[in-house]
């Protein structure tokens, strides 16, 4: 472990060929879903790497590893749990959509987008409408990226609310 | 360090391990010196009491402080404000460090001396014939200033040296580092004003502490969690 804190990259990856085996059973016993586990033990690896320099080689490795499992893991968990309460799996968004046949906007999603202020309808319409990405965008602007983001936000924001409104 | 969300492909777990290995192993460049908890403990001390030297220098102590300190009372105030932080200090490292946190006696231990350093004043320090809080606390908002001001550099050293550990509780790491801190200004200033009534200690000598704990609490949550980012 003192190698791999110098950097020895064949000491690194020799010790996580060691563990690795080691960890993805611990991980598969802690996760019930066997679908997430490859992305948990991602996960664990990925903290693992991060938090390599804080390993003390005059001490035990156990204690030092299995933390930074187990905590990866329940942050992991935690995450999953937080987007899984937002998602909407597409099984069960509606057939009908925003767009038309010919890939032109619906009626509905067209008002919404008119009922934007400008620079908010501005920033949709180049991101989602003409496909530019966030530097090109920012650029016929004349914002920064960031700028550029917080607008584009704010409009989706607005956006969904009168979607809902319109809907009800 | 970019993370790669890719993991969901038809790959057996030994491709998938070393293709994740291949990627890490890859950004695996040296880091600096991880100093070891005890070590970081002391230099927290040494900050924290040349801070304190500092303003006594620069505000002055109390005309009779060694007499004072003969008494049992404001003789245990100081020694269990000192003893909370410092129990408080050992928290806050070692919860940032994997592997290293103290158990669950430890925590009682150090709530007890906390418990211990608030109910004196309560017990033993003067009580003034009404109790106004508000006004004790408006009367001695120099005293609340330098309280605070004098627990914000050391926190500020702790919080930097924290932030250099890997701590996946960033609130309770932010939370003790704010205690160990802000009792050092309580300390700081106790040994300056010469008022020991309980009014004017809880709140402008013991209420900038928790107040300032809360600040590096919820500050602490961000700070000591950008080591994951």
């Amino acid at each position: 472990m003192a190698k791999i804190q110098e950097g020895d990259q064949e000491a690194y990856r020799q010790f996580l060929n060691e563990i690795g085996p080691l960890l993805f059973n611990y991980v598969r016993r802690r996760v019930f879903n066997p679908e997430m586990v490859p992305d948990v033990y991602q996960e664990v690896l990925l903290t693992l790497h991060k938090a390599r320099f804080t390993y003390e080689p005059s001490r035990p490795l156990g204690p030092w590893l299995f933390t930074v499992a187990r905590n990866s893991i329940l942050d992991a968990l935690g995450r999953n749990r937080k987007f899984a309460e937002r998602e909407v799996p597409t099984e069960t968004l509606p057939e009908s959509s925003a767009l038309e046949a010919d890939g032109s906007l619906g009626d509905e999603l067209h008002q919404a987008l008119n009922s934007l202020s400008p620079i908010h309808r501005e920033a949709i319409e180049l991101l989602k409408l003409r496909g530019l990405s966030l530097d090109e965008a920012a650029k016929e602007l004349k914002i920064s990226v960031a700028a550029l983001k917080v607008r584009a936000h704010r409009g989706y924001e607005q956006l969904r609310k009168l979607l809902i409104e319109k809907k009800k | 360090m970019k993370t790669h969300k890719t993991a969901k492909t038809k790959q057996t777990p030994l491709e998938f391990h070393n293709r994740i290995v291949d990627q890490v192993v890859h950004e695996a460049k040296p880091k600096g010196i991880h100093v070891q908890p005890a070590t970081q403990w002391l230099l927290w001390l040494a900050a924290s009491l040349l801070v304190m030297a500092f303003f006594w220098m620069h505000w002055g102590v109390q005309a009779n402080v060694s007499q004072v300190m003969q008494q049992m009372p404001p003789l245990f105030f100081i020694l269990s404000a000192f003893a909370g932080a410092s129990l408080a200090a050992w928290e806050a490292i070692t919860s940032s460090i994997p592997g290293r946190q103290t158990g669950k006696l430890y925590r009682v231990l150090a709530v007890l001396v906390l418990i211990a350093l608030v109910s004196i004043p309560f017990i033993f320090f003067v009580h003034p014939g009404s109790l106004d809080l508000g006004k004790a606390l408006v009367n001695g908002t120099g005293c609340a200033e330098g309280a605070a001001f004098s627990g914000l550099i050391p926190w500020i050293f702790m919080g930097w040296m924290l932030s250099r550990n890997a701590s996946f509780h960033p609130w309770w790491t932010g939370l003790w580092s704010g205690v160990s801190a802000f009792l050092m200004g309580t300390i700081t200033i106790q040994i300056h004003c010469p008022s020991w009534d309980m009014d004017h200690v809880l709140m402008t000598h013991l209420l900038p502490a928790a107040v300032g704990t809360i600040f590096a609490s919820l500050l602490g949550a961000f700070w000591f969690s950008r080591w994951k980012k």
